[in-house]
């Protein structure tokens, strides 16, 4: 590839061009900046730049030879890269005004922490739009380093740096396990094309009783590094610790923005295997793998979730059980299927973030994240609980929030697969399906008493003294921008477009 | 080649697994060193001396060498030292050399009498093919893996510095 050939090709990566360029910026800003002014000038210039992004990532999919940009099949501009590209840059976004509230990072230089969920967001913008298990690999681990230092940001707090010790292991573990299973995957059939990656696995799984071992190996090998990151079980045992560890506004981006990119890796690798079309391995199905995985991973997050004390800790159980949730949507084979797993991202992504604001501003007051607290500050400061309310119950699904259509086109879609399959006389699988649906519904129940848990102490319990609680115009318009989405979504046709021409 | 292969994977698993049982740092990255060197020894006899001379380079050299500039680092004084001297035994130098000894052993074969031997790889990757690689089709990759880097610097450079006021 010549020099002017690369120039041409960069014109497919405009958001990410952007991206790079504005790590330089910030850093540079920084340096120019006083410390009492880092935090400001840092996040506003971060927050414009990623909204410029964000606009290319809404504009340039639709654009003409597009298709041809593709550093040689490196990157791909499919739909459901350009999707996951704007929820990440959407999320990154957010994650700037968290930054901009929050008085935990106060302190420090912020020009670091803005170059750090940038170069995040590269990774993962990379991670979903790569086609290449090269790029795919550089992405994760991008985003996995800037993860494991922005978790560790308060580095004098002795719990955030015990989030990101933990958090580098775990993920260091996680990758190796992926990379182990990826290597397999390119000496058995020497394609690093993630196009071909599901076909040369059925390939693979066609060849004989141990090539068969061995594609169902690569499949769980790759399964463990990619659960990592969405945080499923088994796979889910660093979630509580560094969330609750973790500076507040970069709990709420490793919940939304990481996650989301996990859940967009996990549809890039395998969507092949959720269409119709295509034969199930001879081990095992992978539709009902998924099934299996995803309700023990709503299961266990929210059987947990009930006992903890402390909001962060139980956010992030919330957090492994809407993982649950999302991985029934893997379990059909069906365009319908894409678009349920999409919408409930979006809506995922504004009710967790809301939820999460609320969090911030308690945590700006307070000065702590457990639940006792939080007593009896919805008096002080009633617009913050109301929203909170909303995203609470947006998080357990009860209408009319958007959180429950997500979960109703979740629940639609499987119990629709055991209709179908009951018709085709497949009993046992329909069953399975009926099973699915059911745990599902029972674990949103669960989740009410512990969402409610947090609603209850706010109103109904005395605080101890006083509490220097209150809320001002920021903390008023930061909730509103969170969670009126939670409550609208559902109305709001240009996102539903956006869904349907994703998954068409 | 192919006995050549097998045996430098033996002892590249046999050093690392002693590596990350040894309880005592400076033991543990001598064998680490030989694990490198092992690697290498497998990149080349699958067709990568490229590959090969970058592992041992990079890894082996400049990497090794820093995590004994960080051992050393974290042990100062006296006491350390004579401690230190400890740490070196003629007897720890034995089965490290001997493997080492083996690694060099197959390269003199390697080197001498077996490229033209039945079981060679077709042909070697040599620098100009992966330069071509690295700017060809894996550009945005390796574009990709500075800004990894810079992130890196970054990170460390946040974690490491005095704090203001």
């Amino acid at each position: 590839m010549t020099f002017s050939e690369i120039l041409v090709q960069l014109r497919g990566v405009y958001p990410e061009l952007v991206l790079s360029i504005l790590i330089c910026a910030v850093i540079g800003l920084d340096m120019l900046v006083p410390l009492r002014l880092s935090r400001v000038a840092c996040g506003l210039l971060s927050l414009a730049g990623t909204s410029l992004a964000l606009l290319f990532a809404f504009v340039e999919p639709g654009r003409p030879g597009m298709e041809a940009l593709t550093f040689g099949a490196a990157v791909t501009h499919d739909r459901i890269a350009a999707f996951f590209r704007i929820l990440l840059l959407l999320g990154a976004s957010a994650s700037f005004l968290f930054l901009l509230r929050s008085d935990e990072t106060v302190g420090y230089r912020q020009g670091e922490y803005c170059a750090l969920i940038l170069g995040a967001v590269l990774g993962a913008c990379f991670l979903v739009s790569s086609d290449n298990l090269v790029l795919f690999v550089v992405g994760l681990e991008t985003l996995s380093l800037c993860s494991y230092v922005l978790a560790g940001f308060l580095k004098h707090e002795r719990l955030s740096a015990e989030a990101s010790l933990k958090y580098v292991i775990y993920g260091g573990v996680a990758s190796g396990v992926m990379l182990f299973g990826l290597s397999y995957f390119y000496g058995l059939t020497g394609t690093l094309s993630i196009e071909a990656c599901a076909r040369a696995l059925l390939a693979l799984d066609a060849g004989g009783p141990s090539m068969r071992l061995a594609a169902a190996m690569i499949l769980l090998l790759i399964l463990a590094g990619v659960g990592f990151k969405i945080a499923m079980v088994p796979f889910h045992f660093w979630c509580p610790d560094i969330y609750q560890g973790a500076p507040t506004p970069v709990t709420a981006f490793l919940a939304v923005v990481s996650k989301g990119a996990g859940f967009g890796a996990l549809l890039r690798l395998l969507s092949p295997f959720f269409a119709a079309s295509t034969p199930a391995l001879t081990t095992f199905d992978v539709p009902v793998l998924f099934g299996c995985l995803a309700v023990v991973t709503m299961t266990f997050g929210n059987l947990v979730a009930i006992r903890q004390g402390d909001v962060k800790r139980l956010l992030a159980y919330s957090s492994i059980a809407h993982a649950g949730y999302l991985l029934l949507g893997f379990t059909v084979a069906a365009p319908v299927a894409l678009e349920a797993i999409l919408f409930y991202l979006f809506v995922y992504l504004f009710m967790t973030f809301g939820a999460f604001w609320v969090v911030v501003v308690l945590v700006n007051r307070l000065g702590s994240s457990s639940i006792d607290a939080f007593r009896g500050t919805a008096a002080k400061a009633p617009f913050l609980f109301a929203a909170l309310f909303v995203c609470l119950i947006s998080l357990t699904g009860i209408p009319p929030t958007a959180g429950f259509a997500g979960k109703f086109m979740l629940f639609k879609l499987v119990v629709g697969a055991g209709i179908d399959q009951m018709a085709a006389g497949a009993r046992p699988l329909a069953a399975f399906y009926f099973f699915l649906a059911l745990a599902g519904v029972l674990n949103s129940a669960i989740s009410l008493y512990y969402y409610m848990r947090i609603a209850r102490a706010m109103v109904f319990d005395k605080s101890e003294g006083e509490t220097p609680m209150g809320e001002d115009f920021f903390d008023r318009a930061g909730a509103a921008v969170f969670a009126l989405p939670t409550l609208a979504l559902l109305y709001f046709t240009p996102v539903l477009d956006l869904i349907r021409w994703t998954a068409r | 080649m192919t006995v050549i292969f097998y045996l430098s994977a033996i002892i590249a698993v046999a050093a690392t697994f002693l590596a990350i049982t040894r309880t005592n740092a400076v033991h543990a990255l001598l064998y680490l060193a030989v694990s490198l060197l092992a690697v290498a020894m497998v990149l080349f006899t699958l067709g990568a001396p490229f590959a090969a001379a970058l592992e041992i380079v990079i890894y082996a050299g400049a990497i090794v060498v820093l995590f004994v500039f960080v051992v050393m680092m974290l042990n100062q004084g006296t006491a350390t030292i004579r401690r230190e001297r400890a740490y070196l035994t003629p007897s720890m130098w034995i089965v490290p050399g001997l493997l080492t000894l083996v690694l060099f052993a197959e390269l003199v074969c390697v080197v001498a009498w077996v490229p033209e031997a039945a079981g060679a790889p077709a042909e070697a990757i040599g620098p100009k093919a992966v330069g071509m690689a690295l700017f060809g089709p894996y550009a945005i990759a390796v574009e990709m893996a500075s800004l990894l880097l810079l992130a890196g610097l970054i990170g460390a450079f946040h974690l490491g510095r005095r704090d203001e006021e």
